[in-house]
């Protein structure tokens, strides 16, 4: 790309799972078993040659931090890429106005460091492939200086709540916005993804300051949206919106087919991530798996169907695991029945025999607890 | 840079009695285990040792396994303060040489341990399966004074005649060595890891490059030479698992020791972890057509058949139908549908569409692609 690219993975506004997500944001939330959310958006800037990177932090830097360490997993060349987590400090106290805005404005200093011509902001529950390598390049031929990316969705009644969706003219401009509280099925959702040129983003900044302090870049979008030109670009291929714990659960389970699987991985595009250095999966004699992704490092005795296992958890004999989603380093001891559940990570399940949640409402076993 | 112990691997060998499997890689880089290649070992037992110098000597085949070693990053051995160099032959005023013996590997790489300023020297192989703390070795060379410290273990002793074989006395100091005996003296085995006192090893690898009867080689002439002239060599007794995976046979043995329940090589603690290159897998799939049972399965893999006591490397597919018994399947291997793989080893991305059955005393190697 003969461009520079900036890529940010927004956090801020980031819906929440319930206790899942009161120590962590969803981008250092784990998916699938051996990744974390952002590493889906982090790939994306990988893999569309982005060199430089920022992560837009609203809180839980501390779930932030430790899951992207020095952000070399997801840098080719550490010396022309650059990588930061962007923390606004003096306000993240202060609710109203820790904004993506003000979180910009706070680190323009990385801006300024990284100078690029064009930067992609990216949410991280938004899980879908993207190559923004052609999408920048479409981006430059087409004139336009903010680019949306949407999809067309059929289901709005039970998801994406709350997300943006669009009106859409003839020539593929965005002419309104509004949140989607699920009056009907069908429509085009915003992925709250954009593409745009640093000094687009840098006047939205300071439009957004003059504007209200509480501010965010969707609000200002929203605001702006019928008088400057957003252009729409559809993504036709999988997209979820993973933003409610029952969501997390349905939409880990629904990635088990393997067709919906390879809409999401591709080939020649892999997802990167931290490594454990943890063993392969160690199955012992008389368990019985189906239908399920078994993170490394895990011991199989039982029988898991249908289900997510994280990094080193233990299954013992007799147990039988079931539509259900299970953190990194759990325990589920002899005899257990876990079924339409979500165990984080770290827990023990030892002295209940029972863990059964509903798929609309699942059981959840917060991180470290022994139950 | 100064450091007490360096550790140096001896990773140039082919490898002929793996057969097919070092035709493009050189041994230490042959996979292992469904993760790892054989080289893991020993530069994982660096890292966990404490030691932040290693230098690895490379030779036959050496492209693979230089690009694997990298900086060392996988195993930790690049941060600040931290050397990992390849140490290939190379072209010096006095002529360009192969390394043509063990010692002689060491030898031409004086300047490079030099350099590090090191007390001790640590001599591995980069073809061992074990896990062990160097440190811990040292110690004992410290406490009994010694010039060279060996790291031994009891074998049985009807399969002594395949091992360099030491004879010691009470306190484990050496007095007689075997190499490969017809009537071994003793079942205490060389594993081929030595520490030396460097200021010795220095005096000896020079006496020894200007001998022109000498082979270069620890085991037949710097360590008897050691002897003869009185030095003080010792044997460190090692009591864990320790495998020289030379042949196919050993290679799947060894493998096969991961499913046993007895196996001390115990890769699933947390302690003392084995380190490996990070492959970005996708993760690991088993299907609904799929059964799996006493089994090693790495991310990436992707199974529809059925995995009988068997090890499942990184992005390997056991289509619907296939069957997998006591064998150990290399990376990106294909087992086509309703094909039987029955104790075999099968080599990395080849495709399998007929039934490859071996025996339990003779493990198949199928590798071509």
């Amino acid at each position: 790309m003969s461009v520079k690219v900036l890529g940010l993975v927004n956090c801020f506004d980031n819906p929440e799972f319930g206790p899942m997500t009161r120590h962590r944001s969803i981008a250092s939330t784990s998916f699938l078993g051996r990744y974390a959310f952002m590493d889906m958006a982090l790939s994306n800037f990988l893999n569309s040659h982005i060199p430089s990177i920022g992560i837009l932090c609203q809180n839980h830097i501390r779930s932030l931090t430790r899951h992207v360490g020095s952000g070399r997993a997801w840098t080719s060349n550490t010396k022309i890429g650059d990588f930061q987590i962007l923390y606004d400090e003096p306000n993240v106290a202060n609710p109203g106005y820790n904004t993506d805005v003000a979180d910009l404005t706070e680190n323009r200093w990385f801006l300024k460091q990284v100078n690029p011509d064009y930067v992609v902001i990216a949410p991280p529950y938004m899980v879908y492939e993207a190559n923004f390598d052609a999408l920048i390049k479409d981006h430059i031929a087409s004139g336009a200086r903010i680019t949306m990316l949407y999809t067309h969705a059929t289901n709005l009644k039970r998801a994406f709540i709350n997300t943006n969706k669009l009106l859409i003219s003839e020539r593929g401009k965005v002419t309104k916005m509004e949140p989607n509280r699920g009056e009907s099925e069908e429509g085009d959702v915003s992925l709250c993804t954009y593409i745009m040129d640093y000094p687009m983003l840098e006047s939205l900044l300071e439009y957004a300051k003059g504007t209200s302090s509480f501010f965010g870049l969707a609000d200002t979008l929203n605001y702006l949206s019928p008088s400057v030109l957003i252009r729409a670009v559809k993504h036709n291929d999988y997209v979820r919106s993973f933003d409610s714990l029952s969501h997390y659960l349905k939409f880990s389970l629904e990635l088990l087919d393997e067709t919906t699987f390879h809409q999401l991985f591709k080939d020649k595009w892999p997802i990167y991530t931290k490594t454990y250095d943890t063993p392969p999966v160690l199955y012992k004699h008389g368990c019985q798996v189906e239908n399920s992704y078994i993170a490394n490092g895990s011991i199989i005795e039982g029988t898991v169907i249908n289900s997510v296992l994280g990094r080193g958890v233990v299954v013992k004999k007799g147990t039988v695991i079931k539509n259900a989603v299970i953190g990194s380093d759990a325990i589920i001891d002899e005899n257990t029945h876990i079924e339409n559940a979500v165990v984080d990570k770290e827990a023990q399940v030892l002295h209940i025999s029972e863990v059964v949640g509903t798929l609309d409402d699942p059981l959840y076993i917060a991180r470290g607890d022994i139950v | 840079m100064k450091e007490e112990m360096v550790a140096m691997i001896l990773a140039g060998g082919r490898g002929t009695r793996l057969q097919s499997l070092t035709a493009k890689v050189a041994k230490p880089a042959v996979f292992f285990g469904g993760k790892y290649r054989i080289i893991d070992f020993p530069l994982s037992n660096v890292a966990n040792s404490g030691i932040h110098a290693v230098g690895v000597a490379t030779q036959y085949e050496s492209t693979a396994l230089n690009n694997y070693i990298g900086t060392g990053r996988n195993w930790g051995l690049n941060g600040n303060g931290a050397l990992t160099s390849i140490l290939p032959p190379r072209e010096t005023p006095k002529g360009a040489n192969w390394y043509s013996g063990t010692a002689d590997a060491i030898y031409q790489n004086i300047d490079w341990l030099d350099k590090t300023h090191c007390e001790y020297v640590v001599i591995l192989s980069g073809d061992h399966v074990y896990k062990m703390d160097y440190s811990e070795m040292l110690n004992f060379h410290k406490k009994n004074a010694a010039d060279v410290t060996i790291s031994c273990i009891k074998v049985p002793l009807s399969e002594a005649p395949r091992f360099g074989i030491v004879c010691t006395d009470k306190e484990n100091r050496i007095n007689e060595f075997q190499e490969k005996p017809k009537v071994p003296k003793s079942d205490y085995a060389s594993m081929g890891i030595y520490i030396f006192t460097y200021s010795l090893l220095r005096e000896a690898l020079i006496a020894d490059a200007d001998n022109k009867k000498s082979t270069h080689d620890f085991g037949k002439d710097i360590l008897p030479d050691f002897l003869a002239s009185g030095k003080r060599l010792f044997a460190y007794p090692f009591t864990g698992y320790w495998k020289d995976v030379g042949t196919i046979h050993s290679l799947w043995e060894s493998n096969m020791d991961l499913l046993d329940d007895k196996c001390t090589l115990d890769l699933f603690s947390d302690e003392f972890k084995i380190y490996s290159a990070d492959t970005f897998s996708t993760p690991q799939f088993i299907s609904p057509s799929a059964s799996v049972d006493d089994c090693i399965i790495n991310q990436g893999a992707v199974i529809r058949g059925q995995i009988v006591h068997s090890v499942i490397s990184n992005e390997v597919t056991v289509e619907k139908g296939a069957y997998v018994q006591d064998s150990f399947v290399m990376p990106g291997a294909i087992i086509k549908a309703g094909v039987k793989v029955i104790d075999a080893i099968v080599g990395s991305s080849v495709v399998v569409d007929k039934d490859k059955i071996g025996t339990p005393t003779d493990a198949l190697l199928v590798n071509d692609k």
